[in-house]
């Protein structure tokens, strides 16, 4: 069917975008458990948040229960195990033992939207903290005034630089951190060749920082639909990537697809699932939107988003799951779960060719093979 | 080494996709206007057949194109941009199947469908000024099509479309422009026929609409009226409407079949339907019926056709006859440049078309034309017989043939090594040809030289005119020499130096006798002014002098400019098509043989796709021998995957096998036979689609991971990833334009090239990675990027030194690609610039931005 659709393509039969749509629903409806590719985490605690950044797609930041956050290179391998198997390490590690570290779980991990030269985490020890990639410094921080349970920047604003913030306050937070100086600014403009930056950076000058009411919730505020989006708490949340829709997770084991538009539901029945109540759950959507990604206690459940049927489910870790990230680029799941690992799931087409020489290239690295440890 | 890359095209899209017919250019002027890709063509309906009358380029992709006449009529002139905008929005996926852009009958509204689940409505107020857009939520997720209906109160739409259990039905709404918002339309029919794919809205007073499935046609309307008919199982992509009242419409197929559907009423009301085969045409991708059984046939696949219906039918049953060809290299899914007649100039050889309109065309590049005439073999023959095409060092000649066809011929008399300059029949049955340093009379019927006049040691020809009895031609220093035929022979009547440089010159009869003149009409470069001189004493008559106001006309006439400036009018490919009657996939030449090799749809195929499997898990690669004229079967080798691309490699063989590159050496087995052995091979990639090899070095151009430098390290005997470009491209074609610098097409038509950090002081990190050098936005689908010129490479000419790169597309374009010093660049840019400010686009579409990655 590849070569099919490389040759419709070729023809001009099959669209150029259509190709790719095709490819990547493919891709994402084979997702297995990788035995070519593996994360070797440092985290001695529950993996609570993971996000690869979006200017790249490179680099996946992951926050975990022991207060510590680690960014990977999701491309280039570490080492090679066995020849073959991708072995990950991180690349970078703030802890409990770094000077700035958090000093309980932190819950929320994110990339600054515009470059990779700074992200920021948020903890259960009531800080929101922006770190600078290069140096591994703190250059700001915020006290929140309970713990930190989730943190968002948008990805799309030019006139804001703004991190939405829900702690375990009445309101919601938006934090809005002002330019990093020069020398930051233009380090990070380095490792990234992105000329952005600057300007966003001086345009957030311009803000005011504050707090803003932030509606948690279209569904309470729909016209239209006063009933309650979930008999509980909400745990998760999460919008496609064209704009048009959110999905919503609560302790109550549903998860809801709301129009952002009209703010209704869209009384999309999804199956029946068993969700973490306690903790925040971050939930993945592929970029058609197709398939929604859904920790589901220690599985993760892709359902099809529209006919809400469960399309698969993804067993591997030995604890709950917290959260998954979809990787829209390559069509990889990423996971990470209480018994403190970072699966990742990829696809299995086109099927992995094996050659007769394969052998060879094995004993040439096999020299790694020691190295490994976890 | 040049990272300073210039793209020009050397044959433009001829591949059609859209069509339409109509009183365009005046109400009472019948019009064919054809949507080529990035190009607008308006044709006008003679009773000689189209005339073309517009070739008009938009910086843009044409995904849509309507005809509509407004109630609101105003006078109409030329091509002017009415209205435009953008239309684009920040949220929402763009379509998978493409954007449908629509227009109500009735002129209330413009309804676009960009984005999944978005209905865009731009309203038209009643001075037919557009109004502030505004979208629509559609719940339909996978929407196939979306009509206007003819004949109704309100602007309603119907809807096709496909829901989440893959079972296709329509849907109507009504557009209520106030509430902007849809009201539930008149009527709704679902489960369809699985392969409905296409709307036919019929005009009133009929209304409702045709819904063309796979197997079954169904016409339905708001009165509950349903017909349905079964068809063939086939593929319907193009309609063309006959009759204004919509009874009868053109239908083709994805096998080049054309039938007619008639919808047979009673009055107002359908009765039924009926299918009738017409015949076979190409594969149409647009159909315009234009005025008495004459229809054009746009085809994406083939040569776009003008085919007249007869009313009985032929010998084998068809009533389709085809009164023209319209060339179509599209799509180029593979290329060669071979060079047969082994002098410099490059043939392009094309896979051109797809499925039975496949073919194989050789191009030749008559870029670099100086000039083009025509000549008759013999005086008073009312048809030209020969082609003299000038070229900057040489003349070719094409002479007709019997099957009306341009073939190349020798005259015997005329100079062919150098640059012609004029060239005119005249009395006696006598050819003149000017040229640099003479002019000759060649007799018609012997193709002899008669006589021939040489022009003053130190001073050569630059200008030259003649009709049938006079030749009139400029020298440098401003002398103008004036000849005549007087008894086969030239006669060198009179002699003048004018103050200034000659820039034209010309000698058309003027009164009654239509072999001789009495004036000369001379432009002058310096003062810029035109002189009429009497003639044969040469005495000037009269003076006019221009003005400034031709600058830009100078600018182009530079030398080096001039083929610029004259571009479109003379900048042709002449093809030669082989028609196969199937898909031709790759194609390569042997140069020791003279061979060329075609891998074609039907034979050959290397990989087995076992039914049961969507994917090929097995492929051969299979090794011939071409000997006599025939190919030999030596070597059969299985691989465990679908081969995607071979490439020739230190004297192996290397291939893109799945995700794998893999290399196979050529061993002799000891009873002699041959075997391909595989030495190593390299993983990482997706799916390995496209390599190309340079000395050690190879570069692949994946599914979706860009482009990646292997290295291929014999000590080792190993193949190990050098460096990539992290960026998320989906490859079409990959070549390496030197040791450095390597160039790429992607799924989104554009070109970029990347560079291999070879600087000793730079970082593991940045030494690993391709550096992005250039972005272009071409606009069009590139399948294959070759080395090699189309134009006559001159060893001891600047031209010559610049490597070109030249590519093919799937709409027919034929591009070069030069890599250029940096101060020649410089210049081009600044002359594309200025060429811009004077080329208007339609659609007030800025070709910065179109030429810029968006």
């Amino acid at each position: 069917m590849w070569l099919e659709e490389v040759r419709g393509r070729e023809r001009g039969e099959l669209r150029a975008r259509r190709f790719v749509a095709a490819a990547r629903a493919r891709r994402a409806a084979s997702l297995a458990l990788s035995n070519r590719k593996e994360f070797a985490t440092p985290h001695h605690g529950a993996v609570n948040s993971l996000q690869v950044d979006l200017t790249e797609g490179r680099y996946l930041l992951s926050g975990a229960s022991d207060g510590s956050a680690a960014v990977f290179d999701v491309w280039n391998a570490t080492e090679y195990e066995a020849g073959f198997i991708a072995k990950h390490r991180n690349i970078l590690l703030v802890d409990k033992q770094h000077e700035n570290g958090h000093k309980f779980a932190v819950s929320a991990a994110i990339w600054y939207p515009v470059d990779t030269g700074l992200f920021i985490t948020g903890s259960y020890d009531h800080f929101v903290k922006v770190w600078d990639t290069n140096s591994t410094q703190v250059v700001m921080d915020f006290k929140m005034p309970g713990k930190v349970y989730a943190a968002a920047m948008s990805p799309v604003a030019t006139t804001h630089m703004l991190i939405a913030t829900g702690s375990a306050d009445v309101q919601d937070h938006m934090d809005s951190f002002g330019p990093s100086p020069s020398r930051r600014s233009s380090s990070t403009q380095k490792r990234t060749g992105n000329a952005r930056n600057s300007q966003a950076m001086r345009k957030g000058q311009n803000l005011t920082h504050g707090q803003m009411q932030k509606r948690l919730h279209p569904g309470l505020s729909s016209s239209q639909n006063r009933a309650t989006a979930h008999y509980g708490a909400v745990t998760g949340l999460r919008t496609t990537a064209d704009g048009m829709y959110l999905l919503s997770s609560g302790s109550d084991s549903r998860l809801r697809l709301w129009d952002i538009d009209s703010g209704c539901n869209t009384l999309v029945n999804y199956e029946a699932m068993r969700l973490q109540t306690g903790k925040p759950l971050q939930l993945a959507v592929t970029d058609d939107p197709s398939l929604v990604f859904v920790p589901c206690m220690a599985s993760v459940k892709a359902y099809n988003l529209w006919s809400a049927m469960t399309f698969q489910t993804f067993r591997g870790h030995y604890e709950l799951v917290n959260c998954c990230y979809y990787n829209t680029q390559y069509q990889e799941l990423y996971t990470g779960s209480n018994d403190r690992q970072i699966l990742v799931w990829s696809p299995s087409t086109p099927p992995f060719t094996e050659m007769e020489d394969d052998d060879k290239q094995h004993g040439l690295s096999a020299v790694d093979e020691d190295n490994w440890s976890d | 080494m040049s990272v300073w890359n210039y793209v020009v095209t050397a044959h433009k899209p001829t591949s059609v996709s859209h069509s339409c017919v109509g009183n365009f250019t005046s109400p009472n002027q019948l019009n064919l206007i054809i949507a080529k890709c990035t190009r607008i063509e308006i044709h006008l309906l003679t009773p000689q057949g189209l005339q073309p009358m517009l070739d008009v380029p938009i910086y843009g992709r044409i995904a849509t194109i309507e005809l509509f006449r407004p109630h609101w009529d105003a006078d109409k002139s030329e091509l002017l941009t009415r209205a435009m905008g953008d239309v684009s929005d920040r949220i929402g996926r763009p379509t998978d199947n493409g954007q449908i852009g629509i227009i109500d009958p009735d002129c209330r509204l413009i309804g676009l469908h960009l984005y999944d689940g978005l209905f865009k409505v731009i309203p038209f107020d009643n001075k037919g000024q557009l109004k502030e857009a505004f979208n629509i939520r559609l719940e339909e997720l996978q929407v196939l099509d979306i009509k206007f209906l003819h004949g109704c109160v309100k602007p309603t739409i119907v809807v096709l479309y496909q829901d989440n259990k893959d079972a296709r039905h329509v849907k109507t709404y009504e557009v209520a422009l106030k509430e902007k918002d849809f009201v539930e339309g008149p009527w709704s029919q679902n489960n369809l026929d699985n392969g409905a794919g296409l709307l036919i809205p019929v005009p009133a007073p009929l209304g409702g609409v045709i819904i063309i499935g796979e197997e079954t046609i169904v016409y339905c309307n708001a009165n509950a009226t349903f017909k349905a008919i079964p068809i063939k199982q086939s593929i319907i992509r193009a309609y063309g409407r006959v009759d204004p009242d919509g009874s009868r419409y053109l239908l083709g197929d994805n096998t080049g079949t054309l039938h007619l559907l008639v919808l047979t009423h009673e009055r107002e009301r359908v009765t039924g339907l009926k299918v009738e085969y017409l015949g076979e045409t190409s594969i149409a991708s647009s159909i315009s019926y234009l005025d008495n059984g004459v229809v054009y046939v746009g085809s994406r696949f083939g040569d776009s056709q003008l085919v007249k219906l007869n009313l009985q039918a032929d010998a084998s049953g068809s009533f389709v006859e085809v009164l023209e060809r319209y060339v179509n290299l599209g799509p180029i899914v593979d290329f060669c440049v071979v060079d047969l007649d082994r002098q410099g100039q490059g043939q392009v050889v094309t896979c051109s078309g797809a499925c039975k309109d496949g073919s194989i065309r050789a191009s030749v590049e008559l870029q670099g034309i100086k000039g083009l005439w025509s000549l008759k073999s013999s005086f008073n023959d009312p048809y030209d017989m020969y082609l003299v095409v000038s070229f900057i060092s040489e003349t070719r000649f094409l002479a007709m043939n019997m099957e009306d066809e341009l073939e190349e011929t020798e005259i015997e008399g005329f100079d062919a090594q150098t640059q012609t300059l004029f060239c005119q029949n005249a009395i006696n049955d006598l050819l003149i040809q000017v040229t640099a340093n003479s002019v000759r009379l060649v007799s018609c019927t012997s193709r002899e030289l008669v006589d021939q006049w040489n022009a003053p040691a130190g001073f050569s020809v630059n200008v030259a005119s003649a009709n049938a009895s006079q030749v009139l031609l400029a020298t440098g220093g401003g002398h103008l020499v004036y000849l005549e035929i007087r008894d086969a022979k030239l006669v060198e009547v009179k002699h003048a130096q004018l103050e200034h440089e000659i820039s034209c010159l010309d000698l058309n009869p003027v009164g009654d006798n239509p072999q001789y003149s009495s004036l000369a009409a001379v432009g002058m470069w310096t003062d810029i002014s035109v002189r009429i001189f009497s003639l044969p004493d040469l005495e000037l008559v009269r003076k006019e002098t221009l003005g400034g106001e031709i600058v830009p006309r100078l600018a182009i006439a530079k030398e080096g400019e001039l083929s610029i400036g004259t571009i479109d009018d003379i900048q042709k490919l002449h093809i030669r098509t082989i028609p196969l009657n199937e898909q031709a996939r790759r194609i390569c030449h042997q140069a020791q043989s003279r061979t060329l090799a075609f891998c074609s749809f039907k034979y050959n195929q290397t990989t087995y796709v076992l039914p049961e499997e969507n994917e090929p898990t097995k492929g051969r690669i299979l090794v011939f021998a071409v000997e006599d004229g025939r190919l030999q079967l030596i070597v059969e080798k299985e691989t465990k995957g679908a081969v995607y691309s071979l490439n020739a490699f230190n004297g192996k063989l290397l291939a893109a096998i799945n995700q794998k590159i893999q290399l196979y050496k050529w061993m002799l087995r000891e009873d002699g036979s041959h075997e391909l052995q595989s030495e190593c091979g390299h993983h990482g990639h997706i799916l390995a689609l496209y390599t190309q090899t340079r000395g050690d070095f190879i570069v692949v151009g994946d599914l979706m991971k860009s482009i990646s430098l292997l290295v291929y390290k014999h000590e080792e005997s190993a193949i190990e990833e050098r460096a990539r470009d992290y960026n998320a491209n989906w490859m079409t074609a990959v070549e390496m334009l030197d040791d450095e610098i390597y160039i790429g097409a992607e799924n989104n038509y554009n070109l970029f090239t990347v560079r291999k950090n070879s600087d000793a002081p730079a970082t593991d990190d940045e030494r690993a990675r391709l550096e992005v050098v250039g972005e272009y936005h071409l606009g069009e689908f590139v399948n294959r990027f070759r080395h090699g010129s189309l134009v006559m490479r001159l060893p001891d000419s600047e031209m010559g030194q610049i490597p070109t790169v030249i590519f093919g597309t799937i709409n027919g374009v034929i591009g070069i690609i030069a890599s250029l010093p940096h101060d020649q660049y410089v210049f081009l840019e600044k002359l594309q610039s200025t060429l811009v400010k004077f080329i208007k686009g339609v659609g007030n579409l800025s070709h910065e931005a179109m030429a810029v990655i968006p």
